[in-house]
């Protein structure tokens, strides 16, 4: 435990007192600070994304004045080198009002309250907390004398940008939590101890009781922050996994050494490795409190499916490489295991199957039967339902979900599982046979719907209902104003539910443009940031196809250990795979991509 | 204990009343709890709700405005926290057994009577108020969304809405020949500055029969005396001066400073407690904030709604980080009224939950009815800040509540560690605290 709290304090110390930011998370903050203050501004984006912010009604002050600062700038051609600017060239008189005033709000901002509560002066204060004496002097000479030359302002302007830059950005840079680190450590003290007490198992009876309570504590630690941060938290779970090895087991409910060996991925991580059993214990003991951890897991593995899919397809005729083969296979078992956690989770009483969550119900822990039509839905969607890993969860899916016509869906996919077991042909083939088989996946789910709609009369609109919304979402037939949204399982304000995994996922706000719309709408997101919902092929099979495109560029064969790579897990938005490494793009960038491609076509 | 202490205009003149122990034992204070100490009309007791002890003077103008037979226009108007609200509740219960319904124009867009913050509404009320102390949500006639807690953001705006109101009042409610119902005016307590010139406007616009002026003891704070609003020729109206009923007004109205947020925020709880039927308990804050994540939203596509801001100016880029978990106003632009100046009738207010840009779908909590939903196709974005309790709930909170924020000068800076000042607290009220006094 002492480790975990050292963490803690690395991590900047973790403060429970939440506020209201305009933000949707420290990702959307740094990436204006990044466009204020990084070697290659962006001023167009950071001043857009900060009048957002403005109209959301809780801009911090020292944001306010920074973006001023940096839009006076912008005009001033003396921090343009001279250059004036495009618009309109302002006199030098309103270049100097304009700083007096941001140096004014500067001032007043930061000392008002400092100034009320205590009654000490401002020029005392402004001593006392580091403020430059230029700028209280501006704002006294601003207020009550007349506006000081513009010399002495551009020297302020320098001041009190850099002030805001060590006082506010770089501070609270430093103070952002980072779940990250405060998790990885808390796993390998975890692991450590894993190791520790296999190796001692025959040891005396208090250790192992020691041993015992540093894990408790250790996975109360790690619930903690998955109740700051779930979707981080899941993903860095996840990237301790090491999906690229030749092989996990499935039953690896005891953890192997040998998987040790395995990391071929030969990262600054091997001696920090934890085996993939070991991750599984922890996951299991954690989901055993958070069952929801679960579904969070799920989701992030099937967009590594998808994702990876993708990939592989792009890699062009050739069969894809072995190594990426094991890590689809470890990623399909994977799934296996999470879907049968679940399943004892759920025979154990840990996870309640509901009808449906009311909205007072207080058991988190609950899980609306529809989310297991999605989830079902969403398995047989992926490419790889031919894995028998994923049939397997699927059975089990459905072994949960329906108990009367059990049967019925059985045959059909083992009849599924059989014609898609030839699956070591090439991809190609194997494409064709997805694409032919998704008439036959979409028979099944229609056959099921009904049989539920049979069943329970009044459940099923939820279930039907769910199903359909998914699948049409791109017809516009439902569209008639205002409706209440089918199958909504409970998620924070500002966030919605995954469409498949019902674990809540923050939105990628961007306005998807008209004209970009069919190149962007798999890819589209330039934001370099944000936990992102990996689009959902399945609902907009024709976009997704068409989105295609954009990955094909690069053509490199991925072998870099893709698992290893944090963007997977954080969404691929914005990122072009080149030369094998997922790199960051503009719009630009990308559009430029877009019509030489045309040429080329 | 009667006193006739100031009837109509012959009391105008006079300054404000010495401290009498009468008029202090008279104030509508709870009656066990006669010390000085006692809260303000508006921030009542939690436990038990206290008797109304209405001021002589009170009574008397009530008296004076009910035996008025003529359908008065009655404005009350005053400082903030003079009791302004009360008043107006105490003369509706006055005046309803007489007319059976009542207009009620509400024009306090930070603490209004029947509304949701935000709003300037109309409401014909035809029911007794029960609560002396507390405002109470009812449905409006007619409201408009004016977006922000005080007027002073864009006074024109604020005024047109008002204006509209009042006309449309007058166009149903004052034709000659069909009933003539009266009308209540409440008004906001900013009355120094910008904020006179603005009740001066309203009072000129309006043209009330009756003026209700609350003086409090603080004389700077005070309307001027006589009918200031005036330029002369006009019709006078009655004008019937009364006291404040608090008359600790200086530590009162800095209690009051702190509770305005604190206020707002249990209104708007209030107004989307009325999402569930009410059957279901949500007593704390923490039910209804899983009982709001919890609840099935509305959605509607982004081609059914247009977004307006009423405040700001946001890039179209950025439309979908601006409007995420914030509160907007319901509005629709068909039945706009063609003599406005463009403004909407509102519906009631929405919590935009979520958004779904691929999908093209808003997800927006409302109490309000789905068949008034249904012709809801604008989305009015004001400066409304969506309640904080609702955004947290362990294990659900909002990604909009922070931890570790680093934005203020804090006790430490200052002190270095010496002591724990009041600067470093993490949240802070103040940021409307100046809406009435400026």
């Amino acid at each position: 435990m002492e480790a975990a709290e050292d963490a803690g304090d690395a991590g900047g110390g973790r403060s429970t007192a939440r506020k209201l930011v305009p933000w949707s998370s420290w990702e959307e903050w740094r990436f204006v600070r990044d466009a204020i203050f990084s070697p290659y501004p962006d001023p167009g984006a950071a001043l857009r994304r900060i009048a957002a912010w403005r109209s959301r009604g809780c801009l911090p002050i020292p944001v306010e004045v920074t973006a001023a600062l940096f839009e006076i700038r912008l005009r001033d051609p003396f921090f343009r080198n001279g250059v004036p600017s495009d618009d309109k060239l302002e006199s030098d008189e309103m270049l100097a009002l304009l700083y007096s005033m941001a140096i004014i709000r500067l001032v007043n901002g930061f000392m008002e309250s400092p100034h009320k509560e205590t009654g000490r002066s401002i020029s005392d204060l402004a001593e006392t907390v580091g403020v430059p004496r230029i700028l209280v002097d501006i704002r006294h000479e601003s207020s009550h004398r007349g506006i000081p030359s513009l010399r002495l302002l551009h020297l302020a302007a320098i001041k009190a940008f850099d002030w805001l830059k060590c006082n506010y950005w770089d501070s609270q840079t430093s103070a952002i939590p980072d779940v990250r680190l405060e998790l990885s450590s808390v796993l390998h003290d975890t692991a450590q101890f894993l190791k520790g007490k296999d190796s001692e198992n025959a040891k005396s009876g208090s250790k192992r009781k020691r041993s015992q309570k540093h894990i408790l504590n250790a996975i109360r630690y790690v619930r903690r922050l998955y109740y700051t941060c779930p979707s981080e938290a899941v993903s860095v779970l996840l990237e301790f996994f090491q999906l690229d090895a030749p092989e996990i087991s499935e039953n690896s409910d005891v953890h192997q050494a040998g998987s040790l060996d395995a990391n071929h991925s030969s990262d600054v991580q091997i001696q920090n490795q934890i085996s993939n059993g070991d991750m599984k214990t922890i996951i299991t003991k954690l989901s055993e409190k958070e069952p929801r951890v679960l579904l969070g897991l799920l989701k992030s593995v099937i967009e590594m499916i998808e994702a990876r899919n993708d990939l592989e397809h792009k890699g062009g005729s050739y069969a894809c490489l072995p190594a990426e083969s094991s890590t689809m296979k470890n990623l399909c078992s994977l799934v296996l295991w999470i879907v049968t956690s679940i399943k004892e989770l759920r025979d154990s009483g840990h996870i309640g199957l509901v009808q449906e969550i009311g909205v007072l119900s207080s058991d988190k822990n609950a899980v609306p039967r529809f989310c297991l039509a999605k989830l079902l839905q969403k398995f047989l969607s992926l490419p790889v339902i031919g894995e028998r890993c994923i049939a397997d969860a699927a059975l089990l899916l459905i072994e949960m979900a329906g108990n009367n016509s059990v049967k019925e869906k059985l045959r059909k996919l083992t009849l599924l599982s059989l014609r898609r077991s030839p699956k070591d042909c090439t991809l190609l083939e194997s494409r064709i046979l997805s694409n032919g088989q998704e008439s036959v996946e979409s028979a099944t789910q229609k056959l099921e719907a009904f049989k539920l709609q049979l069943r329970k009369p009044d459940n099923v609109n939820l279930a039907e209902n769910g199903t359909q919304g998914t699948l049409n979402t791109s017809m516009p037939e439902k569209r008639n104003g205002w409706s209440i949204a089918k199958s909504w399982t409970p998620c924070p304000l500002g966030m919605i539910p995954c469409s498949y995994s019902s674990t809540a996922v923050l939105p990628v706000l961007d306005v998807i443009d008209d004209e970009l719309k069919h190149d962007t709408a798999e890819h589209g997101d330039f934001e370099p940031d944000g936990e992102i919902e990996i689009f959902d092929c399945y609902a907009h099979p024709e976009q997704h196809l068409d989105g295609e495109g954009i990955l094909e560029m690069p053509r490199s064969p991925p072998e870099h250990g893709i698992s290893d790579m944090p963007e997977l897990t954080s969404g691929l938005r914005g990122t072009l795979l080149v030369g094998g490494v997922w790199k960051k793009v503009t719009e630009e960038e990308l559009l430029s991509i877009k019509s030489s491609m045309k040429i080329l076509l | 204990m009667k006193h006739r202490r100031r009837s109509k205009q012959q009391k105008l003149d006079s300054l404000p009343p010495p401290a009498s122990p009468a008029i202090r034992a008279a104030c509508p204070i709870p009656s066990p709890s006669a010390s000085p100490k006692s809260p303000a009309p508006a921030t009542p007791p939690p436990e038990q709700a206290p008797e109304v002890v209405v001021p002589d003077d009170w009574a008397l103008a009530t008296e004076v405005i009910a035996s008025d037979l003529s359908s008065p226009v009655v404005l009350v108007c005053g400082p903030s926290n003079s009791g302004k609200s009360t008043f107006t509740r105490l003369l509706l219960n006055k005046l309803l057994p007489s007319y059976g319904r009542i207009g009620y124009l509400d024009t306090d867009v930070g603490q209004p009577e029947f509304s949701p913050p935000g709003c300037l509404s109309l409401h014909i009320a035809d029911e007794a108020i029960a609560d002396m102390w507390n405002p109470v949500l009812r449905e409006a006639e007619r409201c408009c969304f004016y977006g922000d807690i005080s007027s002073k953001g864009d006074p024109e705006s604020y005024l047109n809405s008002l204006f509209l109101l009042y006309n449309y009042f007058v166009e149903k409610y004052r034709c000659p020949g069909s009933e003539v119902l009266p009308l209540i005016v409440n008004t906001p307590g900013w009355v120094k500055g910008t904020g006179f010139d603005m009740l001066v406007e309203m009072l000129r616009y309006i043209c009330p029969t009756i003026v209700v002026p609350i003086r409090t003891r603080m004389q700077r704070k005070n309307l001027p005396d006589g009918m200031f609003w005036l330029t002369g020729g006009e019709t006078e109206p009655k004008v019937i001066t009364i006291d404040a009923a608090s008359r600790d007004s200086l530590s009162k109205s800095s209690l009051k400073r702190k509770d305005g947020g604190g206020m707002r925020e249990r209104r708007l709880v209030e107004y989307f407690k009325q999402c569930f039927s009410s059957d279901i308990s949500l007593a704390t804050n923490k039910e209804l904030a899983y009982a709001l994540a919890s609840l099935p939203p509305y959605e509607v596509s982004f081609s059914d709604v247009t977004v307006m801001h009423l405040h700001c100016e946001v890039p179209r880029t950025e439309i979908w980080h601006s409007l995420n978990a914030t509160i907007v106003g319901l509005a629709s632009s068909c039945d706009t009224p063609a003599t406005a100046h463009a403004i909407p009738w509102c519906v009631g207010l929405g919590i935009v939950r979520g958004i779904d840009v691929q999908r093209g779908l808003l997800y927006v909590i409302t109490p309000v009815a789905v068949e008034h939903l249904q012709s809801v196709d604008l989305l009015l974005q004001g400066l409304i800040e969506i309640p904080r309790s609702v955004l947290q709930v362990k294990g659900c909170e909002s990604p909009y509540m922070s931890t570790n924020v680093r934005d203020k000068i804090t006790g430490k800076d200052l002190y270095a560690s010496n002591l724990n000042s009041p600067l470093s607290r993490q949240d802070d009220g103040d940021s409307d605290s100046d809406a009435d006094t400026m």
